[in-house]
């Protein structure tokens, strides 16, 4: 399955567990030293279409609230979404292993 | 609610309907939490400047998508979308009426560039082919919005805008040309119950492609008799 970077972002942040839209948002940024910054259409557009395609699910759970906005979704993956995730994660560890010697001088 | 989220609001009528009953409170929410965040006003006009730039990448991308996805799943009518391209060639076949008309008689469209008698600064033809011009994408834009048009007042309104030609008809063609015109143009709009309020105003346009030049040499004689006159 072909997925775009953005959703790719999003599978990866959600990996680490449930979040909300802005946590998604600040957990891509942070990952990728600021150079990817989901806008809020970008980001609602490609959760919208990953829930669609069964990758993820709006979850129960509720902030504390006198923690944050109970009115905040929060998302986590499905067991197919868990699993396109970690398809995504090898693909991509396979890209940087395979350019490591000639990109950072590492014996392979 | 804020200056902000009231912009931010009215800058999401970009996107599909559906987009924003699914996500528009999310992506207000999100656009909040990140001008809170911003520390100053540099930052602020950045967040600014990065959800426009989102919202014109994303919203085109959306309307394809939804467009695409209803007219596979359910059929063109779901939540007023209607596919773009029947509309497209309606609003285009005036176009090939010129180009055919324009091949088949050469000068047939000459007087419309007669600039003895000019209104709003353009010679008489053009100005009146641009107000037909502006009528018929006002059609085309308020017939794919039709779920509005059902109401009779609304109707009514419409109608009357169609019909404010009419005196110019009554005197440059005569009274019963321009009433048959008149209640031909009604009925049609009433048969149509306003869903091809688009061709209904596009007509009119492409018969002013037809008529008009003969109108513009009638209308720029009248004036000149009158001019010599006084």
């Amino acid at each position: 399955m072909a997925l775009p970077r953005s959703a790719v972002q999003i599978l990866i942040a959600l990996g680490e567990g449930e979040r909300h839209g802005y946590a998604i948002m600040r957990t891509v940024e942070a990952a990728t030293a600021g150079s990817v910054k989901l806008g809020p259409g970008t980001l609602y557009t490609t959760l919208a279409r990953l829930e669609a395609e069964g990758l993820i699910e709006e979850s129960d759970a509720r902030p504390d609230p006198a923690v944050d906005d109970q009115r905040r979704r929060y998302w986590r993956l499905t067991a197919s979404g868990r699993a396109v995730a970690v398809e995504e994660v090898r693909r991509l560890a396979a890209i940087v292993e395979r350019a490591r010697p000639w990109a950072l001088g590492e014996e392979p | 609610m804020t200056r902000a989220e009231r912009t931010y609001r009215a800058l999401l009528r970009a996107y599909p309907k559906s987009t924003r009953e699914t996500s528009g409170e999310d992506m207000v929410q999100l656009l909040v939490d990140r001008l809170r965040d911003a520390d100053s006003s540099f930052a602020m006009a950045r967040v600014w400047v990065e959800a426009i730039a989102d919202i014109a990448m994303t919203a085109p991308r959306e309307h394809v998508t939804r467009r695409r996805a209803v007219k596979v799943v359910e059929g063109p009518v779901l939540e007023g979308h209607r596919p773009l391209a029947p509309d497209v060639r309606v609003a285009a076949s005036p176009l090939l009426l010129v180009a055919i008309l324009a091949l088949a008689r050469p000068g047939y469209y000459e007087p419309l560039f007669d600039d003895r008698v000019s209104l709003m600064g353009l010679p008489l033809g053009m100005a009146a082919l641009l107000l037909a011009a502006i009528l018929a994408m006002v059609g085309i834009l308020a017939a794919r919005r039709s779920d509005q048009l059902a109401d009779p007042r609304v109707q009514v309104v419409l109608l009357a805008g169609l019909l404010v030609s009419y005196p110019v008809m009554v005197m440059v063609e005569g009274l019963h040309t321009a009433v048959a015109t008149a209640m031909a143009m009604t009925l049609f709009v009433l048969v149509t119950r306003f869903r091809a309020l688009m061709l209904a105003l596009a007509v009119p346009f492409a018969v002013w492609l037809l008529v008009g030049p003969p109108i513009v040499v009638a209308l720029i004689n009248v004036a000149l008799i009158n001019m010599v006159g006084e």
